[in-house]
């Protein structure tokens, strides 16, 4: 691809031009593909309220298998929102200068996956109207939540996850706000003009401005240590064999950052096509998302083969069982899946030609999101379908109602994304900026 | 510059001399140990516990150096050199590593009767053989390495350099292709080699952490501790760096007034930030087995934490009766050193750019991994029922001190000769 | 009182004129950028922003208030769960964590909303002008009428590619 090597564009005001060019009337495409997406949306809307009005009997869920698709989809979505934050908030404080052309895709991506995984919990509730049960409010039953359940733990993290990352994804997009209310000239400048909120550039603005984005990276990092390590102590905490297994954070998390790096590809592949952003997103930034994936890959590897050697060395039958049953037990397509496509097919990429190779690039990071998704399938679905009881083994598989809302739920979060790309710039202006005075100095 | 560089230089006396002293100081103590036949065991205990600290400490330096070239640092200059002075000590460590072997009947249980369930694994043959072959592994990657590495900077040396460094640097730069393409090459090569070396550490320290720590306490399992362990490894060498950065900053052998600000800066942020990471590494492994209250696994942490670490509500009155326990001081002043304090002291920025608090702390995360790595194998050998029947154990025995400063001194000989050896090594100029 | 206007092309150049101007005394300065410039931020020299002290405090108060709620909703309604003390401080840390994290953050961004925005020095933003957000960084000097000449001159020989006076 030789639009890879394009130059960096020559002056800040063809900064403005180049990016805020995407929020220009949109293409027939465009349109087509947001109603496409709103219609995948509203079969799943039609999905859920059909399970809501049958029961839970529509799904697959059955005893012993009772958590299924819908928390694997939520630990999934959970994980691609992790690649935004640590874009934004851990490469930020390792002055990585290559992110901040990928940041705004990156965190909008973020936000959308974390709604969109917040509500899987809701879809998996048999009562999904009484969702507020698990908040501690006071009420007249005189009864609190459990604290020391990691489904309440869940709560908070996500929570906390949902409300800092789009807090973090305003305050970063305050400033290109203002570059739009002062280029946009339809009906979108009012809206521009009140969410700028006054901002003018002016130094005193600035300073508050960058030392809250220092803070609030400062908070994410940990933030996003831990969401994930929460969602893993869902399954760790347990005495599940398969669960329960004291690396299980760290390497939900290091898969979170996989996976989600690999979908901020999938996406900014066709974005880049798409807009002409082959300036703005270069080489280097997806050599470099080639490295992340490459050592988070490591990690992943690392902890399969940690875990099955540890329920080997465990010399524990429960654990030696469960773990045979994953590789060779009815879900054996399920696992060889997960390994193949996170372990060996991103291995092309040790060489630099195919991490610059964006057709290769975008090819294997479908593979990895299918991947990873499998991955959470094959937790959930191996252990809970072979616990320590025989009589009570049992088998799993999704039917159509959790297949359509699993569809579903990648239409909403492209189709917020799509939505999202016409109504702000997907590119950090102001960064961009800063990094081509920093260069001309 | 190569004229200056190939200058053959003399060790510095004052510290050699302190160093050998250490050096002796702690052989004279390990073979002391070892005849006597009462503290034979504890010997080879305390052997294995400091073995453990340094070689993965040494290996970790080499890690540093690959780190920074992983990611492009930039702003490390003379430190990664340092860094990787320090990694000079892996054929040591691997030489010192055949004393483990020579112990094994007075460490390891399973030498004498196999493990129920584990017999293949623990077949003491195997399990040694493995364990050289990792070791020599992971020691010819750090070499090479090390070898690529300084490859440009003794291609510089060789022509001004006499008597044997000559023939050294000869044979080291082999094939010499003039400066320009040595240094490409090296980036490039180099840059490779860093992803091995960083797989290797993480792989082979794994192995040696199942092999050698957990294997004392054979019966429990963590999918977390190799990786725990490799990690600290990484982490307790970046605060001896820090202190050997911090004590050479004046020093003629390096570029003088090499340690900027941001740069302390820097080392602090480091040691900050993979701190926070050891504790969540901790905290994971802790809290899972904490919460699934699992016999085979809070054996271990009971014997390190003390019999209540399930009621664990830290009220004061608990908190005397739990540090009333045998090891359990130790753990926690192993938290204090390596988490608390580089926490909540270098949470600012001041304090880091300070020389004083920066190296006080980095000398308290050093220790701390000393006791660490004293806490991690003492209580498997003498649990805790055999310290309240009245086993003797303190980590500042005349033994465990002994040969502490054996390492010590140790460890900094290699340092100052790796210096000695290739002049350069220590750069005095660039990077 | 005049406001006069210097427009300049880059972030050394606005600097330059910044420690121009306040060399020569004039210390009501505003300057509008696109981006954040640390050159600019040094040449004003006013310190660190006090955003920080609102996420220290958000922090402890977060932590404080996690712990407190946990402990007293856990005696308040007593459950033996996992053979576990009512008040489990382990279990406790995870939604202390967030909670620290949580109001960390939010007041975080209330400190940049009041000192960005709402508590800001300056009221009168007649001289903004939307190039401001593109590639041109203004700088602004308040100052008696008979000192226009003075900071004109010292606008002009610090490199503006226009000066003018917004108000008189």
């Amino acid at each position: 691809m030789a639009a890879a090597t394009e130059p960096l564009p020559a002056s800040p005001d063809a900064i403005n031009d180049d990016i805020l060019r995407v929020l220009e009337p949109p293409s027939k495409t465009y349109v087509l593909g947001v109603l496409f997406c709103g219609a995948l949306v509203a079969c799943g809307v039609s999905a859920f309220l059909y399970q809501v009005y049958w029961g839970f009997g529509v799904t697959g869920l059955n005893h012993p298998v009772m958590w299924g698709l819908y928390i694997t989809t939520f630990v999934f979505w959970v994980g691609i929102a992790h690649a935004g934050t640590l874009i934004s908030a851990i490469l930020f404080l390792f002055r990585a200068k290559w992110r901040n052309a990928v940041n705004r895709g990156a965190e909008a991506l973020t936000v959308f996956s974390v709604l969109t995984a917040a509500l899987f919990p809701l879809l998996h509730l048999g009562r999904a109207w009484k969702f507020y049960f698990i908040l501690p409010y006071p009420n007249q039953r005189g009864l609190w939540v459990n604290f020391k359940s990691p489904l309440l733990w869940d709560v908070f993290a996500i929570g906390t996850y949902t409300i800092i990352s789009i807090l973090f994804f305003i305050v970063g997009l305050i400033p290109d706000i203002g570059a739009a209310r002062d280029r946009v000239r339809d009906w979108r400048r009012h809206l521009y003009r009140v969410l700028a909120m006054g901002w003018r550039g002016t130094s005193e603005q600035w300073r508050a401005h960058s030392r809250s984005v220092l803070h609030l990276s400062g908070l994410a990092t940990p933030l996003v240590l831990s969401v994930h390590s929460v969602v893993s102590w869902d399954f760790a905490t347990s005495v599940v064999p398969g669960w329960h297994t004291t690396i299980f954070a760290p390497y939900f998390v290091a898969g979170a950052i996989f996976s989600g790096i690999a979908m901020v590809i999938t996406i900014l592949i066709p974005v880049r096509q798409a807009f002409g952003l082959q300036a703005y997103l270069r080489d280097v930034h997806f050599d470099n998302m080639g490295k992340l994936i490459l050592i988070t890959s490591s990690i992943v590897g690392y902890a399969y083969g940690m875990e099955y050697f540890m329920a080997w060395y465990s010399a524990n039958p429960y654990e030696q069982m469960s773990f045979w049953y994953r590789g060779f037990g009815h879900y054996w397509w399920a696992t060889w899946t997960m390994i193949i496509c996170n372990v060996i097919v991103p291995l092309p990429l040790w060489f630099k030609r195919m991490r610059v190779n964006l057709a290769f690039m975008w090819i294997v990071s479908i593979f990895i999101n299918i991947g990873m998704w499998f991955e959470r399938f094959v937790i959930i679905m191996t252990s809970l379908s072979h616990e320590y009881d025989p009589a009570a083994w049992g088998y799993y598989f999704p039917s159509w109602v959790e297949w359509t809302i699993l569809v579903a739920s990648v239409a909403f979060v492209l189709f917020l994304f799509l939505i999202f790309l016409r109504m702000f710039p997907v590119i950090a202006i102001q960064e961009v900026k800063e990094l081509h005075y920093e260069e001309a100095h | 510059m190569s004229n200056d560089l190939a200058e053959p230089r003399s060790l510095p006396r004052v510290p050699a001399a302190i160093f050998a002293a250490l050096a002796a100081l702690g052989a004279i103590a390990f073979f002391a140990g070892v005849l006597a036949e009462d503290t034979s065991a504890r010997t080879y205990r305390v052997f294995l516990h400091n073995w453990l600290m340094w070689a993965a400490l040494a290996n970790g330096a080499v890690c540093v150096s690959a780190a920074f070239r992983l990611t492009n640092a930039g702003w490390q200059g003379p430190i990664q050199r340092i860094a990787e002075s320090m990694g000079g000590f892996v054929a040591i460590s691997f030489l010192l590593y055949w004393v483990i072997y020579l112990g094994r009947h007075e460490l390891f249980e399973w030498v004498h009767h196999p493990v129920a369930g584990k017999e293949f694994w623990f077949e003491p043959g195997f399990t040694f053989l493995r364990d050289s072959l990792a070791l020599v592994w992971v020691t010819f990657v750090s070499l090479f390495y090390l070898y690529i590495s300084l490859r440009p900077t003794l291609g510089a040396a060789r022509e001004a350099a006499t008597g044997w460094r000559k023939s050294l640097y000869g044979f080291w730069t082999a094939g010499w292709r003039g400066e320009e393409v040595e240094r490409d090459f090296a980036e490039r090569r180099g840059r490779k080699m860093a992803a091995v070396v960083a797989l290797s550490h993480a792989i082979c320290y794994s192995l040696i952490a199942i092999d050698f720590i957990m294997s004392l306490a054979p019966e429990w399992i963590s999918t977390m501790f190799p990786a725990y362990f490799a990690w600290g490894g990484f982490l307790s060498s970046i605060s001896l760096l820090t202190i050997v950065c911090l004590a050479l900053r004046n020093s003629p052998e390096v570029v003088p007034g090499f340690l900027t600000a941001n740069r302390r800066h820097d080392l602090g942020k480091l040691i900050f930030a993979f701190s926070i990471f050891w504790m969540y590494l901790f905290w994971s492994q802790y809290f899972v087995i904490w919460y699934a209250n699992i016999p085979e696994e809070t054996g271990f942490i009971v014997a390190r934490l003390g019999t209540q670490f399930l009621q664990d509500t830290w009220y004061m009155g608990g908190f005397m009766q739990r540090i009333a326990e045998p090891y359990v001081t130790w753990t926690l002043l192993v938290w204090l050193l390596v988490w608390v304090l580089p926490f909540w002291v270098l949470l600012g920025q001041r304090p880091k750019k300070t020389p004083a608090i920066l190296g006080t702390i980095a000398v308290g995360s050093v220790l701390g991994f000393w006791l660490e790595r004293y806490i991690l194998v003492t209580p498997s050998l003498v649990p805790p029922s055999e310290v309240l029947a009245g086993a003797a154990i303190t980590p500042l025995g005349w033994i465990e001190l002994g040969i502490g400063a054996g390492f010590v001194g140790l460890f900094f000989l290699s340092f100052l000769g790796f210096g000695r050896v290739f002049p350069g090594a220590i750069p005095r100029a660039g990077g | 009182m005049a406001q006069v206007l210097g427009i300049l092309r880059t972030p050394s150049a606005t600097a330059g004129a910044v420690r121009e101007l306040r060399g020569a005394g004039f210390e009501k300065l505003e300057v509008y950028s696109p981006c954040p410039s640390h050159e600019i931020e040094h040449a004003l020299d006013r310190g660190p922003s006090r955003v920080r002290i609102y996420t220290l405090v958000g922090c402890l108060t977060g932590v404080t208030l996690a712990y407190l709620m946990q402990i007293w909703m856990a005696y308040d309604w007593p459950l033996v769960i996992g053979g576990k003390p009512f008040a489990s401080i382990p279990a406790y840390t995870i939604i202390g964590f967030e909670m620290n994290i949580l109001f960390g953050g939010v007041l975080t961004v209330a400190g940049l909303l009041i000192h960005g925005f709402f508590l800001t020095s300056r009221r009168d933003h007649s001289a903004y002008q939307p190039s401001f957000s593109g590639d041109d960084f203004g700088c602004v000097v308040d100052c008696h009428d008979d000192q226009v000449g003075r900071v004109r001159e010292i606008l002009g020989e610090a490199g503006c590619a226009e000066v003018r006076v917004v108000s008189a």
